[in-house]
């Protein structure tokens, strides 16, 4: 066998070598010299890349090992082995190609040819004539191979998908000229690239300085120059010359004039040709050309390398952008923590009470609000009432999509004016305002209203903690109430209405009324055990009465009550004993800034007046411009002025809102601009103040100043406090320092805020509620399914919102 | 578009210039970004010269400028075309070359080259037609012997 391959290989080399004679065009392919080995890899990896070409797109490792063991063992890669490899690995259907026998039988290898024809297997003949004179198979050899085959597969999928676009733009302007001319400037042909960049590029210069150099006697320049510079020369043109003395060196010089002269004398009769000298100029014209395209292959490199850094730094924004994320939810976890260590060292305490666990420890320490309920899931907490930890949210609650309006809670018929719920799922008050004073208990799990508490007047502030409500209304009161017994009480109410009722003894129509009457008249009660069932059923627990004018705001925790009220006073109560403890007064403190450290230039600013809005009829309230002096005609709000005129009443134009309604804005304390922590309290008042109380002293120590508009809410923790108000911004005041770390502006008056570590949640007077994301300083808004009139108060827990509208509508939003 | 002709690509570059290429083409390699020119530069000059390995590795190079930088594509494909029939491998010469054709029907350096692959093409048919001719004449020989020492 081996005998007839060498017969055959002889045989066409001398073909090859007579073929190579007739067609005297074709490039000697077959004549290129290579070292013997073994040559029958050739036609195999030949089949090898045929077969390996149509399976690629499927298996991608499974050729690289047939490759290699190609090269380290080629004796067991016979066809039918190479082929069952191939086979074995891919699910290809063309079996023909992957079949390497083919090639030797007279059946064409594409299914175009029609016939039975001879070409192929001739060809596969002389192509193993040529392995045998061309040499081993390199991995070179291969790597060519295999990655022409990839291209061509890629590009007959791109024919029929249609051209890539940069393609036809390289058509389109490519033109089509002869070597050497340059084209369109977008556009440099590799071989003028290769023409202008080569070596020998360089080569002509040298030789036109050859050319037009003189040759003349040797002046030994170079050690001269050597020498100068402090180098070593030869020694021996060293030794020569510090041999010969000046004498010689005189001579030399004499010598070399001579000869210089002699040499300007011949060049004169020699000019350079003329023909050199175009051919000279030529060439130089051509290199500068060549100097210009290399110029541009440059420019376009550097082209490319800023794309690559553009794209480069997306790529860093994008894993910017996930660091920040990470950060966040750093932060969730750290609320969660912090909240789970609270009922974890709740439970603790509970435990280590004597007596009856937890049940009595409990009562006794809060008399006003009846605990009979042990601990239930939403334990009712010793310490902070704010909880920010995770809440107990049914496990539907993470099916519903967020950032929509899951839940709508209609029944009011005025703009909701103050809005609180226990917790998630639980139970909701929400007072409207003018026009509808009336207080409703939802129950949120049902979505429906359980009942009403009969404050009788307008409330403006509330808050739910447990079963326990505070209501602060128009009537200068302040109500607590227990929401367990409302449903109750409702029922009672209806079937006392119905006439059904039959459990009591009947009673009169008078003491009906009285059993109805809110009066605390209880004692005056003909029937008592009516009254006294009547007064267990009751939801309302008890009244705190001490201001002279409307209660605006208020913030309760556990048994201390802190509320603010028109008469720009902030009180302090006992809830134990219904007393009012302290009294706080605003105005004093704002008319006597020496006493209370304000931070940074304080001069107390002007009542609010703008007698230039002509569309507000005046009232009483507005401003009273008889008693203000020296207030700036300008009209200006909050103008800072020496003379500060407070006592009168306070009211104040809103900016108007989204749907350009505005009104009177006339409460001195904002309706969610008190909290207190111990004896920290801070409250927001009508000045653009924010003041911050010590309980035990009742004296304001410190005064943050930046608002140009009454503060209508306000939130603090530990390092943060922050108010919006109705000058349209939001700040973030850091407690550290005092000052301002941050202002949000919005669009219209804030009237209500929320924050954790991760967000503020705030009611800017649009009809979607704007959440901040403090770590990356981005907005987003809730309003799909949201409010037809601008939202304005709110309150979250955890992921559960609830938001308060002027169209007289609450709803529920799963953050 | 200028492209060479065929016979550009008989004649080798000398060793030392090839060197120098393939050192500009190391050193910008190892400094991050080898830019496309540099590798075009050492890529023709590999597929001018005779040597079958440095060719092999000339059209490796050209196929990665291929893949790198899709606005040279046309001419990689001219390139591609030519080193492949340099080398002997007519199919997938003739493929590369009806590519280029098909996109650009009029240029005459593609064309000229198609002829060539075609005459290529056919000399190999030829002599492994009069290949297999001697071959079937041998073996008939070799068994007309058989059959008369059998006899």
């Amino acid at each position: 066998m081996s005998s007839r391959r060498r017969r055959e290989a002889s045989g066409t080399n001398a073909l090859n070598a007579n073929g190579g004679s007739s067609t005297g065009g074709g490039p000697g392919s077959g004549t290129g010299a290579g070292s013997s080995s073994s040559s029958y890899l050739q036609p195999f990896s030949t089949a090898v890349s045929q077969s390996l070409s149509s399976t690629h797109a499927s298996s991608g490792s499974q050729y690289e090992s047939t490759r290699l063991l190609a090269d380290l063992a080629p004796h067991i890669m016979k066809p039918r082995i190479l082929a069952a490899a191939t086979n074995a690995s891919s699910h290809v259907t063309s079996a023909v190609s992957s079949n390497a026998l083919v090639g030797f039988l007279p059946i064409p290898l594409s299914f175009k040819g029609q016939g039975f024809s001879l070409v192929q297997p001739a060809r596969n003949l002389v192509r193993i004539g040529n392995a045998i004179r061309h040499g081993p198979v390199t991995s070179n050899d291969l790597l060519a191979l295999e990655s022409s085959h990839q291209i061509l597969a890629d590009a007959a999928l791109s024919m029929t998908a249609g051209y890539a676009d940069e393609e036809e733009h390289v058509a389109l302007r490519a033109i089509e000229g002869k070597k050497g001319e340059p084209s369109s400037p977008s556009q440099i042909s590799l071989l003028r690239g290769f023409e202008a960049t080569i070596p020998s590029a360089t080569l002509g210069r040298e030789r036109r300085r050859k050319e037009r150099a003189r040759e003349g006697p040797r002046m030994g320049l170079k050690t001269m120059g050597d020498r100068a510079r402090g180098l070593l020369t030869d020694v021996g043109d060293d030794s020569l010359d510090d041999a010969s003395s000046a004498n010689a060196a005189f001579v030399d010089r004499e010598k070399r004039k001579e000869q210089r002269s002699q040499l300007r004398a011949k060049h004169k009769d020699v000019p350079l040709k003329e023909g050199d000298l175009l051919r000279q100029e030529s060439e130089v014209k051509r290199e500068k050309e060549d100097i210009d395209i290399r110029r541009r292959l440059l420019q376009k490199e550097i082209a490319t390398v800023d794309v690559k850094i553009a794209e480069l730094q997306a790529v860093k924004d994008g894993l910017t952008g996930n660091l920040l994320g990470l950060k966040e939810e750093e932060l969730e976890l750290d609320d969660e923590a912090s909240g789970i260590a609270e009922m974890l060292s709740l439970q603790r305490h509970r435990q280590g009470m004597p007596g009856a666990a937890g049940k009595v420890a409990a009562a006794a320490h809060k008399q006003q609000r009846v605990v009979t309920t042990p601990a239930s899931s939403s334990d009712s907490t010793l310490s902070s009432r704010r909880r920010k930890g995770p809440m107990f949210l049914p496990s539907e609650h993470d099916e519903l999509p967020s950032g929509v309006a899951f839940m709508t809670l209609a029944g009011h018929t005025a703009p909701i004016s103050s809005l609180d719920f226990s917790e998630p799922y639980g139970a909701l008050v929400t007072a409207g305002g003018e026009g509808d004073a009336t207080v409703r208990v939802w129950d949120l799990s049902s979505g429906t209203q359980v009942g009403l508490l009969r404050h009788d007047a307008v409330v403006k502030a509330l808050q739910v903690e447990d079963e326990l409500c505070v209501t602060g209304g128009a009537d200068a009161k302040i109500k607590i109430w227990d929401l367990r017994k409302v449903e109750d009480w409702e029922t009672r109410l209806e079937m006392k209405a119905n006439g059904e009722w039959s459990d009591e003894p009947q009673v009169s129509r008078d003491d009906g009324e009285r059993g109805g009457d809110r009066e605390g008249t209880r004692s005056r009660e003909s029937s008592t055990t009516t009254a006294a069932a009547d007064s267990e059923r009751d939801p309302r627990l008890s009244a705190l009465e001490g201001h002279s004018k409307e209660v605006t705001a208020l913030y309760f925790d556990e048994t201390c009550l802190v509320s603010g009220a028109n008469d720009k006073t902030l009180r302090q109560w006992d809830l134990n004993t219904g007393q009012c403890v302290l009294t706080m007064d605003i105005l004093w403190a704002i008319s006597n800034p020496s006493a209370s450290q304000a931070l940074g230039e304080y001069s107390p600013p002007a009542a609010p007046a703008s007698p230039d809005l002509p569309s507000f009829s005046s009232t009483d309230s507005f401003g009273t411009p008889s008693r203000r002096h020296g207030g700036g005609g300008g009209g200006s709000n909050m103008a800072r002025s020496a003379v500060s005129d407070w006592s009168g009443n306070f009211s104040f134009p809103t900016p108007a809102a989204a749907d350009g309604s505005w009104e009177l804005y006339t409460d001195f304390v904002g309706s969610s601009a008190i909290q207190f922590w111990g004896y920290a309290l801070a409250s927001g008042s009508a000045d653009g103040a924010v003041r911050m109380w010590d309980m035990r002293t009742g004296q304001s120590h410190r005064t943050l100043l930046g608002h140009t508009a009454p503060v209508t809410c306000l939130q603090f923790d530990e390092t943060h406090v922050i108010s919006g108000s109705l000058d349209k911004s939001v700040r973030i005041w850091d407690l550290r320092t005092g000052g301002i770390s941050e202002t949000i502006k919005y669009e219209h008056g804030v009237t209500a805020l929320q924050f954790d570590s991760r967000k503020i949640v705030a009611a800017t007077g649009e009809n979607g509620v704007d959440i901040y994301n403090r770590t990356t300083l981005q907005h987003s808004t809730l309003n799909v399914n949201g409010h037809m009139k601008p939202v304005e108060r709110l309150r979250y827990m955890d992921r559960y919102a609830v938001s308060g509208g002027k169209d007289a509508v609450v709803k529920v939003w799963a953050l | 578009m200028s492209l060479p002709y065929a016979a550009d690509a008989e004649t080798p570059l000398t060793s030392a210039e090839l060197s120098v290429l393939e050192s500009q083409y190391q050193k910008e390699l190892a400094s991050g970004h080898a830019s496309t020119q540099s590798r075009f530069n050492l890529a023709w000059g590999l597929v001018k010269s005779r040597n079958r390995d440095e060719m092999a590795r000339g059209i490796g190079l050209l196929t990665e400028i291929y893949r790198s930088d899709p606005p040279r594509r046309r001419e990689c494909l001219y390139y591609l075309s030519l080193g492949h029939f340099k080398m002997g491998n007519f199919d997938e010469a003739r493929r590369f070359n009806a590519l280029l054709i098909e996109r650009e029907p009029n240029n005459l350096q593609a064309q000229s080259l198609q002829e060539l692959i075609e005459k290529g093409v056919a000399r190999e048919g030829y002599i492994g037609m009069a290949l297999m001719g001697g071959a079937a004449a041998l073996g008939g020989v070799v068994l007309a012997g058989l059959l008369r020492r059998r006899r």
